[in-house]
């Protein structure tokens, strides 16, 4: 066992801002847990490898700032980071790159083993029945916005136009539509 | 499979060695951390009316007070802004990029234009003396304005209001003791000075530079500071909130068909420290321009009674929370429904 594999995720991080190569470690360490924690969200492997790259670096753009709080803070600095990728993705469906291209860092494109393996994470029938039954149990105009918008793709200026409503109107029936399945996925 | 092996098995993938790879290049080729350096933090807020009712706790839970470090170089603003045809940069300020030539603001008339970054930035200049310190503070507690301008940098639409009241200063002196400056909606600028043994100095200076000073005893701050403070009479009737308002709200609530519908909106309120060298200045933080979310929930809003939480748009973290009977002039301010999902925190 390596000097690194004995450290916290604490004193990785925070010993990264003047040593970068602690990063990588914690990279090792925590890759995993972001990659489910996304791919259960999004149920999309690509998207949750995206969200885990951009995430992982912001946290390394800004890991100067982490400061060690005790056991668990290294986890909660990344996953508030995570939270706030999630957050972004789901108001723009769409994942930022913005941290990867600042650092000069590639999109990565998956292979089939790859979406194999992260796909693993995901208990893809329980969260399918899951996301079944929250779908079916949304008012019947959030349901029908939330089809329109996130399988359907179509802009809120044409939804509004197609239902006969404001687009604020839409951004609310989404909005809270969203926030329902998202409750029903957390669990 | 159980998950750690299918922990290991991810491991392995092509995707995670080449993202490894890349952090690992990145290590390699890290420059060693600047030398930190010490600041005295000015917070200016943007959005007046707001700050002066949301005050000081919104301004001071909306940093991480353990931050130092410069932020890495940003992108270039040309490879991400739009140009106008005198070759300026325009739009919203975003993170991890320059600062575009003509930084998108909402002027005190509701109108959408442009600020000079330059006339922003020159809030941000460092003042070489401390009669310029001290002169900038001021100017930066009581609120001012500068142009907002169309795209072209040159029409100007409005003016952007700095600072006011709400906006506060926060530093330390040598000896320990904890500063706080504010001004107050008549333009008195109040600085309350907490020394290490608590004892507490409140000084006012009145527009025409009129100083009163107020001391209290350590035990005597401790008692003002446990005892409530008394519900404020409003003075007149609270104004009602801008009908427009008024009516999306409503019209939200109908089409909910729950007349009790919660409405969410958001106001972009931005605000950025300053950062000023000093040799005995605390560390503290500098941060630009950031924006947060205002969500107001409008319960008995037309009563004039209303509350608020104050979100981190990123995070969607509450920042700060609260309610207020006293009138919120929307008049000035762009409200939006809420863009995506939101969780508010428990009070």
């Amino acid at each position: 066992m390596g000097e690194m594999e004995l450290r916290r995720d604490e004193e990785l991080l925070a010993a990264s801002g003047d040593r970068p190569a602690h990063f990588v470690a914690l990279y090792d360490r925590t890759l995993p847990g972001l990659l489910g924690y996304f791919a259960r969200r999004t149920l999309d492997a690509q998207v949750a490898a995206d969200l885990a790259a951009e995430t992982l670096a912001e946290a390394y753009a800004s890991r100067g700032r982490f400061r060690d709080r005790g056991e668990g803070s290294a986890s909660a600095w990344l996953y508030t980071i995570a939270r706030r990728q999630f957050g972004r993705y789901l108001r723009r469906l769409r994942v930022e790159d913005a941290a990867r291209r600042r650092l000069g860092m590639e999109r990565l494109q998956l292979g089939p083993e790859d979406i194999e393996r992260i796909e693993a994470l995901v208990d893809f029938e329980h969260i399918g029945r899951q996301v079944s039954a929250a779908f079916g149990e949304l008012l019947a105009d959030q349901r029908e916005a939330l089809r329109l918008r996130v399988i359907e793709g179509k802009s809120y200026r044409e939804i509004a136009a197609g239902l006969g409503c404001g687009e604020d109107v839409v951004h609310a029936r989404v909005s809270r539509g969203l926030k329902r399945l998202a409750a029903q996925l957390d669990g | 499979m159980d998950a750690e092996d299918r922990e290991r098995k991810l491991a392995e993938t092509r995707f995670a060695a080449d993202l490894r790879s890349q952090f690992k290049a990145l290590g390699e080729r890290a420059r060693q951390p600047r030398r930190r350096r010490r600041w005295v933090v000015i917070a200016v807020a943007a959005g007046v009316a707001v700050a002066g009712l949301l005050g000081t706790v919104a301004l001071a839970g909306g940093f991480d007070p353990d931050s130092t470090q410069l932020p890495e170089p940003p992108l270039p603003a040309k490879s991400v802004y739009p140009m106008n045809a005198s070759g300026l940069t325009y739009g919203p300020d975003k993170p991890l990029v320059e600062e575009p030539d003509l930084v998108a603001v909402l002027a005190t008339n509701g109108k959408r234009g442009y600020c000079l970054k330059t006339d922003l930035d020159e809030s941000k200049q460092p003042p070489k003396t401390p009669e310029e310190a001290v002169a900038s503070n001021e100017a930066g507690l009581r609120g001012y304005t500068i142009p907002v301008y169309e795209s072209d940098g040159v029409t100007q639409i409005g003016v952007f209001q700095l600072g006011g009241p709400g906006t506060t200063m926060f530093y330390g002196t040598a000896d320990g003791s904890k500063v706080t400056k504010t001004a107050d909606a008549d333009g008195n600028i109040i600085t309350t000075t907490v020394a290490p043994d608590g004892t507490t100095n409140i000084e006012t200076k009145a527009l025409d530079g009129t100083i009163t000073t107020k001391t209290l005893t350590a035990a005597e701050a401790a008692r003002l500071k446990k005892t409530p403070s008394p519900t404020p009479t409003p003075s007149h009737e609270p104004d009602k909130p801008s009908a427009w308002l008024l009516e999306r709200m409503s019209s939200l609530a109908r089409d909910a068909g729950d007349a009790s519908a919660t409405a969410q909106w958001e106001l972009q309120w931005r605000y950025y420290l300053k950062r000023i060298e000093g040799e005995n200045a605390p560390e503290s933080p500098y941060q630009q321009w950031t924006t947060v979310w205002l969500v107001i929930m409008h319960g008995d809003f037309a009563g004039g009674v209303w509350r608020y939480w104050l979100l981190d748009p990123d995070s969607l973290n509450v920042i700060s929370q609260g309610q207020s009977s006293r009138p919120f002039d929307t008049s000035s301010h762009n409200l939006q429904p809420m863009p995506g999902p939101i969780t508010l925190g428990e009070e």
